[in-house]
């Protein structure tokens, strides 16, 4: 940063600045006593306040035609204190060092892995749930109308019959709702397990075995609010089996993709010494 | 370089000046730091108002049917409680804390529109006084809630002028939000020191300019609409009367417009706020400041259009549903960037635990927590569950005391060195964050329970047969465990001016231009102009080695 001079002129004596009016405090004033009249029906107050407002406004006005609206403020102010460099106190992390990198890896699952995972897993899970819809009598579509019930509540209104039946609505809903779903976990997987630590089959654990658990549980406390529909016709062992295998089949999608380096770090300022 | 010629600083102390001549020259003031004084005192002042008939409230629902308050003062409080701390509280704090950091953060000597911006704090001020006038007229104040849904506001069903007190009250104050903002908009395009394009503003200044946007997007629907209840009221106009074919879904589609992305213009601020603090006390760059702002434009533009996720029980269409849930659940995503670009630059930073940064912390854990149940109830069928319950109420004072007023509290510990020339207290400081912090869980961690188990807000009473007692007793308790904060917030203000530490030019060792000159500024901020060359100028001056502008 270096300093250079705004309108300050080596010539005056100070810094011209706007001078302290009264004009917009009674302009605001004036507005207020005009909306005060219309709220009480007091036309005093609009007298009032509609001369205060011509007034004022014209008050404001000459404040700016030249010369009149501002003052030279004297430069009588003690200056800052002046700022002094301080070499050697930025210390940069290079590779090797304590905290370089600090826990994230060096090489990572591109996105598209992760992308890839959601997509094969999304895609696998269909098979116990539409199986769940055919072997308890209800047929495929039921699984995927009570689905759409996340987003839209009317779908508490409809009967089993009408459960059953395709719905193109109902369909579309439900496929964006699993599309999105699939892709955001496996992007979620894609980024999360290669920060587990250990072997390969940790990641597969955690991301095939112990998240599908956990994610279930908490749709088993949840959905009553969420999906309600859902909550009451859903077989939560089949529930679940859909999940471990969307689990299994993006984490193993997932670890098996190649790594890539990421961009090392050591360009640009870590942090200060002290 | 050139230089300006400075007059040597008297050495004798001069006599105070008489009350008179100060108050006259508070009231005539254009200055924008004096204009941003005036700004927060007046938010400081409204919050121990809002906050009194917030406490009062609490008491009354402390039991079953209590009769404290009666339920007509009970409503009145409500409204004027909502009202105070949306409109006289929380904007005008931001507004005041950006009137006085923006021209300084930026190396301007003024507000773009120096007149004008006083105009902008007197509305305010005065829009504030004419709805707290209606404790004056008959039927007292409005008893509408402060979202007013019609056909309450009519005249069938409020006769008094309370309400037209409100409504133009509100008006008159919307004036002062807009010019403000329009000001905030002139002087961060045109104000700018040489060297400090936009992509090299402190972020708090980059969400001011977004938020000032927003702002002058949404006022205008919200002055139509209080105009449009005015010509019911008085002219005899049918806009809202649904008994003449007037439409109460219109007024919610009109408010709401305004109403959430209000609730935007009151975070978004203390964002940039947290964005400045974070990094000065965990001694790092701001991570991902492309990011941030990218994340700071799309919320203001995707936040237009979510406002009927608060109408899904009114009954509209599965299109219109879907349609908000969509907007709603998107416009998380670039608030949960920010939340990781916070905690990134947190993470491995040298952290400096001073009351800023504590208010800082105690922002990133609670906001992230009112944004996760704004994410629960921007789904259709969980609203449908809850709307209208306490579950709601506790889900926005968790976004807008756990944001906002952690955001607004930590930046008024970081710049009041600035503004006085002394230190706060950080004795009192540590004391009123934790009270703080403890009080505001204590009361609104229980409102969500108390939600789900069916209590509907605005009841000013409930029977004893309902399993709420419980969860309002621990509301109540946290509301007397926040109140004395609040008090050692104001009691730290004023004694702090005498007693605090002398606060030095640049007590933080940041790194933002206000630093750079005195504590408290002379009236023309910068005796000469700077020029900058990087986000983080006094960096570059203090490490002349490593400066910013060779990465930027």
């Amino acid at each position: 940063m270096t300093h250079s001079t705004g309108e300050t002129t080596d010539h005056k004596p100070g810094i011209e600045m706007p001078k302290p009016t009264v004009w917009p405090m009674v302009l605001a004033l004036a507005i207020t006593l005009i909306a005060a009249a219309a709220a009480l029906g007091a036309w005093a107050f609009a007298v009032i306040g509609g001369l205060l407002f011509v007034v004022s406004f014209c008050g404001w006005m000459g404040a700016l035609l030249p010369g009149r609206g501002h003052e030279s403020e004297p430069l009588t102010h003690p200056l800052p204190t002046t700022i002094t460099g301080r070499t050697g106190t930025v210390e940069h992390l290079q590779p090797g060092m304590t905290g370089y990198r600090f826990r994230l890896p060096e090489k990572v699952h591109p996105i598209s892995a992760g992308l890839k995972g959601g997509v094969v897993g999304g895609i696998v899970m269909t098979f116990p749930a539409l199986a769940w819809g055919v072997l308890s009598g209800h047929g495929l579509w039921f699984p995927v109308n009570l689905l759409a019930g996340l987003a839209l509540p009317s779908v508490d209104d409809l009967s089993v019959p009408e459960l059953e039946q395709f719905r193109m609505g109902l369909f579309l809903i439900g496929l964006v709702i699993h599309v999105v779903m699939s892709a955001t976990i496996g992007l979620i997987y894609g980024v999360m397990l290669p920060t587990i630590p250990g072997a390969v089959k940790w990641q597969i654990i955690i991301g095939g075995i112990v998240l599908p658990l956990v994610w279930t549980g908490v749709s088993h406390g949840m959905m009553g609010i969420a999906n309600p529909v859902l909550q009451h016709y859903v077989d939560w062992f089949w529930f679940a089996i859909s999940q471990l295998i969307f689990g299994l089949a993006a984490a193993i999608v997932v670890v098996r993709s190649e790594k890539i380096a990421v961009m090392p770090a050591g360009s640009g300022t870590a942090g200060e010494r002290a | 370089m050139a230089t300006a010629e400075i007059e040597p600083a008297a050495t004798a102390t001069p006599s105070p000046p008489p009350w008179t001549a100060t108050l006259h020259e508070w009231l005539v003031t254009v200055d924008h730091k004096k204009i941003g004084v005036l700004y927060v005192l007046m938010a400081v002042f409204f919050l121990l108002i809002g906050g009194a008939a917030a406490l009062l409230m609490r008491i009354q629902l402390w039991a079953p049917q209590l009769t404290f308050l009666p339920p007509i003062t009970f409503n009145q409080f409500f409204t004027l409680h909502g009202t105070t701390m949306v409109f006289f509280v929380g904007m005008p704090v931001l507004i005041g804390i950006a009137n006085y950091a923006i021209p300084l953060m930026i190396g301007a000597r003024d507000m773009a529109f120096p007149r004008m911006n006083a105009f902008g704090f007197w509305t305010t001020f005065f829009g504030a006084v004419l709805v707290y006038f209606s404790f004056l007229v008959p039927g007292g104040p409005p008893a509408i809630g402060w979202f007013a849904y019609a056909p309450l506001t009519e005249n069938s069903f409020a006769r008094g002028p309370g309400v037209d007190c409100w409504a133009l009250g509100l008006i008159v104050s919307g004036i002062g939000t807009t010019t403000g903002a329009m000001n905030f908009i002139a002087t961060i395009l045109c104000m700018r020191c040489p060297g400090m394009t936009l992509r090299k503003v402190p972020f708090f200044v980059w969400v001011m300019f977004w938020t000032s946007l927003q702002i002058v997007v949404v006022m205008p629907p919200l002055t139509a609409a209080l105009t449009m209840l005015e010509f019911d009221r008085q002219l005899g106009a049918h806009f809202f009367d649904t008994q003449a074919g007037g439409s109460a879904y219109l007024w919610q589609h009109l408010f709401w417009f305004f109403g959430h992305p209000e609730v935007y213009i009151l975070v978004l601020p203390a964002f940039g706020m947290i964005s400045e603090v974070v990094p000065v006390f965990s001694r790092k760059v701001l991570f991902g400041y492309e990011f941030m702002a990218a994340a700071t434009a799309a919320i203001v533009v995707i936040s237009l259009g979510v406002w009927a996720h608060h109408m899904f029980s009114v009954g509209m269409s599965r299109t219109l549903d879907l349609f908000f849930v969509a907007a709603t659940m998107l416009v998380s995503i670039p608030t949960g960037i920010k939340l990781f670009n916070w905690l990134a630059t947190v993470y491995g930073g040298k952290l400096v635990l001073k009351s800023p940064m504590l208010f800082a912390l105690g922002f990133l854990s609670m906001f992230v927590i009112g944004g996760l149940t704004g994410v629960i109830l921007a789904c259709a069928p969980i609203d449908f569950q809850v709307t209208d319950t306490y579950f709601v109420v506790g889900h926005f004072h968790w976004v807008l005391i756990g944001g906002t007023l952690f955001g607004v509290f930590s930046a008024i510990h970081y710049w009041y060195p600035k503004v006085t020339g002394r230190m706060l207290s950080e004795r009192l400081a540590r004391w009123q964050f934790w009270l703080f912090i403890i009080g505001f869980i204590v009361t609104f961690a229980p409102m969500h329970i108390a939600g789900i188990l069916g209590m509907p807000r605005r009841i000013y009473t409930y029977g004893s047969d309902r399993p709420w007692e419980i969860w309002n007793q621990i509301a109540t308790i946290g509301a007397l465990i926040q109140a004395p904060s609040y008090l050692i917030f104001a009691y730290n203000l004023v004694v702090s001016l005498w007693k605090g530490d002398v606060a030095g030019d640049d007590p933080w060792d940041a790194w933002t231009l206000e630093w750079a000159t005195t504590s408290p500024p002379p009236p023309y901020n910068f005796a000469v102009i700077p020029t900058v060359k990087s986000r983080r100028p006094l960096w570059d001056l203090k490490h002349p080695d490593d400066p910013d502008w060779k990465y930027e």
